[in-house]
């Protein structure tokens, strides 16, 4: 095998671990919002006597903590992602460039 | 409330601006790809911020506010729920569906199925929840300009439809773009000062809304929004998975120029939806310190426009209303160019005319079903002035969650899913999610006025999504038919499109069989 396709076989099939890993983060990352989601609405719809116990001051209750953290776990879930995603763009943009 | 000079200038204004947006894109929209998409010219950051601002309506902003100041700690999952859709979306949708489409959803749905059956499907979907989520706002709307500018209910919400018209038939995709992305920096800008004036006053110390309420561990109490439990997570679902299969956001993925940039674009999205929701749960608070317990002006609904008097005067009024309305605009032109997109594009163009049409022809009938959305959605508004629209304003995430949400997932990441199986999935989940919120108690009891209603539970999403899955995976696995074979066989082909943004037919043999043996 020459050195150049020796070179584009290993970028491909980086390229393809990568997507897979991708494809299995983005399932486990959806799985883990939807859970988080579910999970908070059940707690909050059954009025779990956890949540209204107050946790800072006397006006921050466990619900309120667990909606911020909700909402900021959501936020590092979809910075991850990005990072990731962002090696898998330059694979595919260095392929395009080889196969010009 | 008396007419308030702030609110009507701002209000003037911007729909000024706004109707030189339109006047400057029809300039710069010549065919279908320009009224369908922008030509694809938007960058990830401001299709971020076009995504904000066409979720982010009057129900999220004045909504929140008015569960935090009428029940409470509830408002919290308003608040959640607003957020937690787009993490999904953006993991399992955004990227995929942008490089398998065009203009609209269903392009990606019939990028392996079978073309007819997927587009009716798809367009009976959209238009039943573009309907619905355009009556909810319009007769919002009507009631917010009613109540600001002293006019009757039928003026204000003629006055509604006929910008919305006028944005969509002129501008398409580029001007709606535009009005959506200043809709959002206004709305975010003015949260943003409402949150610093309630620092100023409180610091970061929020008990003066505990101290006002004559029963603070009411306030506390979570479980008084949603009847059941059943119920709430119904509705956690309907929040979590609609956002994913709300046409009009979907739309908005295909205005930028390749998947990445669709990708971005939520990253984007979701950091401003979450700023946003956070500094909603402040303001929530505020309102709870602030207003009192006793009956507002407006109902509890008018909330934060109360609030926004409190904090900065007469003012500060106009401009947070103005503001709310500018966002009720913004996600009525967004939702009328998703409907109008569905009968021209899906139903005309490849339906009717099997793909051949002429974009002047299909430019046409967008227009004319811009126009006959309006004039409808004007008249059903002013038809529903007096209902609920609690359950109306509902049922567009129900029915997302329910029919486009599994379609679109199963389509882009189970081989198995066949044309059949979509179908069948699609329209049971369509079926049991209207039917299911209309045999509800909200509905059947509060509304039409029966003594018991069928369904027990207010949100049907649990159900009508659990059938839909069901449905589709039953019959997809008992589809033995050469349609089936065929749809099957183009998975292949759509996953290589779908994650490289490129065709299968261009991949050498040996990339083939390492995208075989990675699935």
């Amino acid at each position: 095998m020459r050195r150049i396709d020796m070179a584009v076989a290993q970028s491909e099939t980086r390229l393809a671990q990568l997507l897979r890993q991708q494809r299995i983060l983005a399932w486990l990352l959806s799985t883990f919002t939807f859970g988080m989601t579910t999970g908070f609405f059940a707690l909050m719809g059954f009025g779990a006597p956890i949540l209204s116990r107050v946790a800072f001051g006397r006006s921050i209750t466990n619900a309120n903590v667990a909606a911020v953290a909700i909402i900021l776990l959501i936020l590092a879930s979809v910075a991850l992602f990005e990072y990731r995603a962002v090696r898998i763009d330059a694979l595919l943009h260095d392929q395009a460039c080889e196969s010009r | 409330m008396k007419v308030n000079a702030v609110a009507i200038c701002i209000f003037v204004a911007f729909v000024l601006l706004t109707l030189i947006i339109t006047y400057w894109s029809k300039r710069h929209s010549v065919g279908t790809r320009d009224f369908y998409s922008a030509g694809g010219t938007i960058t990830a950051p401001q299709n971020g911020l076009a995504i904000a601002g066409d979720y982010l309506s009057a129900a999220s902003f004045l909504g929140t506010i008015a569960v935090f100041f009428s029940v409470g700690i509830d408002g919290l999952l308003y608040a959640v729920g607003a957020v937690a859709g787009w993490p999904i979306a953006m993991f399992l949708v955004g990227e995929r569906l942008r490089n398998l489409g065009r203009y609209t959803f269903s392009d990606a749905l019939a990028y392996r199925l079978a073309d007819k059956p997927m587009r009716i499907l798809a367009a009976i979907s959209t238009l039943c929840l573009c309907v619905c989520y355009l009556i909810a706002q319009m007769v919002g709307a009507g009631s917010l300009v009613q109540i600001l500018f002293d006019i009757p209910y039928g003026y204000a919400v003629v006055l509604v439809g006929s910008l919305m018209i006028v944005y969509v038939i002129f501008g398409g995709m580029l001007a709606t773009t535009w009005i959506q992305i200043i809709n959002a920096s206004l709305l975010m800008l003015t949260t943003f000062a409402m949150v610093l004036l309630v620092a100023r006053r409180f610091g970061l110390n929020l008990d003066a809304a505990i101290s006002a309420q004559p029963d603070p561990t009411r306030f506390l109490r979570p479980g008084q929004l949603v009847s059941d439990p059943l119920s709430a997570i119904s509705l956690g679902v309907a929040f979590a998975l609609g956002p994913a299969g709300l046409p009009h956001v979907l739309m908005r993925f295909f205005t930028v120029k390749d998947g990445k940039s669709a990708r971005r674009s939520l990253l984007y999205a979701t950091t401003i939806i979450a700023v946003f929701q956070l500094m909603v749960i402040v303001l929530g608070y505020a309102a709870a310190a602030l207003l009192g317990r006793g009956p507002l002006t407006g109902g509890a609904n008018m909330a934060a426009i109360h609030l926004a008097e409190a904090l900065g005067g007469k003012t500060l009024l106009g401009i947070t209303a103005a503001v709310t309305f500018a966002t009720i605009l913004a996600v009525v032109s967004g939702l009328t160019l998703a409907g109008a997109s569905a009968v021209s594009h899906d139903l005309y163009g490849h339906m009717w005319k099997r793909g051949q049409a002429h974009e002047i022809s299909e430019l046409r009938i967008s227009r004319a079903a811009t126009l006959l959305l309006g004039g409808g959605v004007i008249g059903l508004a002013i038809i529903f002035q007096h209902e609920n629209i609690g359950f109306l304003a509902t049922l567009p995430l129900v029915i997302a969650a329910s029919v486009n949400f599994p379609a679109l997932i199963l389509a882009m990441h189970w081989r198995g899913l066949t044309t059949r199986g979509a179908l069948a999935g699609g329209l049971t989940g369509l079926v049991l999610s209207v039917g299911l919120i209309i045999a509800s108690k909200k509905v059947w009891v509060d509304i039409l006025g029966h003594e018991h209603s069928f369904f027990p539970y207010e949100y049907p999403t649990l159900f009508s999504l659990s059938a839909s899955l069901i449905v589709s995976f039953a019959v997809s696995i008992t589809d033995r038919s050469e349609r089936g074979q065929k749809d099957r066989n183009g998975f292949l082909a759509q996953v290589a499109r779908s994650e490289r943004g490129s065709d299968n037919a261009t991949l050498t043999h040996g990339v083939q069989s390492t995208i075989t043996r990675a699935l």
